[in-house]
């Protein structure tokens, strides 16, 4: 009987043994899991804010795209230089202002903002039959500028009255067309030469 | 004395059998005594009898040393011619002689001695019988001092009453009715023979006890040649319909019940308190004069056995919470693998979605894209604006024939007035020019020269005012002035 008891207790003491290594066991990799858990929480969090940003940067991106003008695939200058004059012009035309010179000058890469700088001087007077109207006319002409895609800014403007034939305002301007390109564009532009140009002929009339 | 018999410690009694469980215990300068049923069958009776023990131990009412009283019926007596003196020698010697006489053999019986001034008063008492009775008071944890018969007890309770002989019949019986007496006889303090008085199954017990108690008074006054002169009865002879008359009348004696304490409600009860009070004033003589079986000890393999008891009670306590630990800690281990599994798929889809968005490299396009937009914003490359405000301030007394923008927000102006303090006037106007919410448009406005000349009879002042237009914020839009 005293033997028996003996063996019972052993038993017993095995089977809380393994019951309680079980239970440890068990605790261990719920505990393990729990730290997992919380690590993939911090992990999904920092790619959810990441992806956040990045959409906030694309919708800004494409806002901007809207605003600036679709990068430029294929860069052509001449071509582009040609537009330019040609917008210019029409502007000058439509503002009733008569275009004495329009002389491109050479282009020049933005390889870290990724754009172009095509700067154009502008020389016109203006027509109409007094000076308050040409003033108008002017006026036009700026927001005319202002309009154009891609975006035209305005780095001189010279304003000056002339008495002859008739009372009028010469404008002369140097106007520079900011045309966003692309990464691949900015690469065959060569980065030994941020500053390349080209000799563009001068339009005079 | 009386003081001295204060000090001394109460005694706590028990005694079982008979289908009862009888106690007589001190409690707060009082006694409290108690009769238990035994219901179950006899063969199991021991352990009913350890299980209320047990209970009654753990309410903590055994404070006092502990005198198990046993049946008379159940021991045998003997007075002894011979000296109990001292020490192992002289102790076996009275041992051998009383089982020589009793003709029983040694191995089977426990012996208890008390010398007496006529003799040596020796009881005997079979050891299977005293395991038997005392196991489940053991078996309950309790430690007992004394092991005495009832009607050695009694004998020890009557004692002082008499100087003459006497005798006392010690009643006892069941809920059936009388089933044995024992009846005890001395002279003053000595007791000289116990006899038993069996009387199970005969009809008519009155006239059978005092047939034997006859006998019993005839085989004194042949021994001791002195008659027995004093009768007491004790035990509860009205509950089994027992007269005592008859028997006082059959032998002659001037015979009474013998009174009892008051503490206890029925008579067993009351004997118990009677010898529990009977040890305690014989404990108080200082020399202990009563015949009483050595105490047994609890058995070092009951202890080894309750121990384990114990353990495996313990232990199956703890095999019941670990295993409901180790189910909880499953069951949660297995819902949080569930989870990680689902955050996993999560994060992996979170970065295939990061991969494809950052695809664009739209952090380094926008990156270039707001610097374009800064400087296609930026105010300062705005002449619409800086026109606008300067007409709108310009004074009537000078005109302007030549306004040069320049880049980064330089302003000439070249003109004529009609006074130098129309050209201060100019200066004074465009320092004061304001755009947007009332912030100046220059931040400094400086007059390069300002020379008068004749024209006819007219002075007329050449002037040149530089100024520079202030940094702004950009802002998303430009407004369209009107100049």
């Amino acid at each position: 009987m005293r033997d028996g008891h003996r063996i019972l207790l052993l038993g017993l003491v095995v089977i809380a043994l393994l019951c309680w290594g079980w239970a440890a066991s068990a605790f261990w990799q719920a505990r393990s899991l729990s730290r997992q858990i919380a690590e993939l929480d911090e992990q999904r969090l920092a790619l959810s804010r990441r992806i956040a940003e990045t959409q906030r940067q694309k919708e800004r991106y494409e806002a901007m795209v809207r605003e600036l003008g679709e990068p430029l695939k294929r860069f052509n200058p001449g071509e582009l230089t040609a537009r330019l004059m040609e917008q210019v012009e029409g502007a000058l035309t439509q503002s009733r202002l008569k275009v004495e010179t329009l002389q491109p000058f050479s282009w020049q890469v933005n390889a870290e903002g990724r754009w172009v700088r095509l700067p154009v001087q502008v020389t016109a007077v203006t027509t109409q039959p007094n000076l308050n109207d040409a003033l108008q006319g002017i006026t036009e002409l700026l927001q005319r500028l202002r309009r154009l895609h891609p975006p035209l800014v305005t780095e001189r403007w010279s304003m000056q009255v002339v008495s002859q034939p008739k009372p009028a305002f010469r404008v002369q301007a140097v106007l520079v067309w900011l045309v966003p390109v692309d990464e691949a564009v900015v690469k065959t532009l060569s980065p030994s030469r941020p500053l390349r140009g080209s000799v563009a002929p001068t339009l005079r009339r | 004395m009386v003081g001295f018999w204060r000090q001394t410690k109460a005694i706590a009694t028990l005694e079982w059998g008979d289908g009862e469980l009888r106690l007589s215990l001190p409690a707060k300068g009082d006694r409290m005594t108690a009769t238990f049923p035994l219901t179950a069958p006899p063969e199991e009776q021991g352990f009913e009898v350890s299980r209320r023990l047990r209970e009654l131990a753990q309410r903590g009412v055994f404070h006092a040393p502990l005198c198990v009283v046993i049946p008379s019926s159940a021991c045998t007596y003997k007075l002894l011619k011979v000296s109990m003196g001292n020490g192992e020698t002289v102790e076996g010697a009275w041992k051998a002689e009383a089982l020589s006489q009793l003709g029983l053999p040694a191995e089977e019986v426990e012996l208890a001695g008390v010398e007496q001034p006529d003799g040596l008063f020796v009881v005997a008492c079979r050891k299977g019988f005293l395991h038997a009775y005392l196991t489940p008071i053991l078996q309950a944890g309790l430690t007992i001092r004394w092991v005495l018969p009832s009607i050695v007890g009694l004998w020890a309770f009557a004692a002082e009453k008499v100087s003459e002989s006497w005798a006392l019949i010690e009643l006892r019986g069941n809920r059936d009715g009388l089933t044995a007496a024992t009846i005890a006889m001395g002279k003053g303090e000595s007791l000289r023979l116990v006899l038993p008085i069996p009387l199970n199954g005969q009809g008519s017990a009155e006239k059978v006890l005092a047939e034997e108690a006859q006998r019993a008074f005839a085989l004194y006054h042949r021994l001791f040649g002195e008659p027995v002169q004093r009768l007491f009865v004790v035990g509860d002879g009205q509950r089994w319909e027992l007269s005592l008359t008859p028997l006082f009348q059959l032998t002659g004696l001037m015979g009474d019940e013998l009174p009892l304490p008051a503490d206890g409600t029925t008579v067993a009860e009351r004997m118990l308190t009677s010898i529990a009070e009977a040890l305690r004033r014989h404990l108080a003589r200082k020399t202990f004069s009563l015949p009483t079986f050595a105490p047994p000890q609890p058995e070092s393999n009951l202890k080894w056995r309750r121990l384990e008891e114990r353990l495996i009670g313990a232990t199956a306590a703890l095999i019941f919470v670990g295993l409901v630990a180790a189910i909880l800690f499953t069951s949660r281990a297995r819902h949080l693998q569930t989870l990680v599994s689902q955050k996993q798929a999560e994060v992996t889809q979170l970065r295939q979605t990061l991969t494809q968005v950052t695809k664009g490299d739209y952090a380094s396009k926008l990156q270039g894209m707001e610097q374009l937009w800064r400087q296609v914003n930026d105010a300062r490359n705005d002449p619409l604006e800086a026109l606008y405000a300067i007409s709108k301030t310009f004074p009537a007394s000078a005109w302007v024939t030549e306004w040069v923008f320049l880049r980064d927000g330089q302003v000439v102006l070249r003109g004529n007035a009609l006074s130098h303090g129309a050209v201060a006037d100019v200066a004074r106007a465009l320092t004061q020019a304001t755009v947007g919410n009332g912030q100046p448009l220059f931040t400094e406005v400086q007059t390069n020269f300002a020379n008068a000349r004749t024209e006819g009879e007219r002075t007329v002042v050449d002037f040149q005012i530089t100024g520079w237009l202030r940094e702004r914020s950009v802002s998303a839009r430009r407004q369209v002035w009107r100049p």
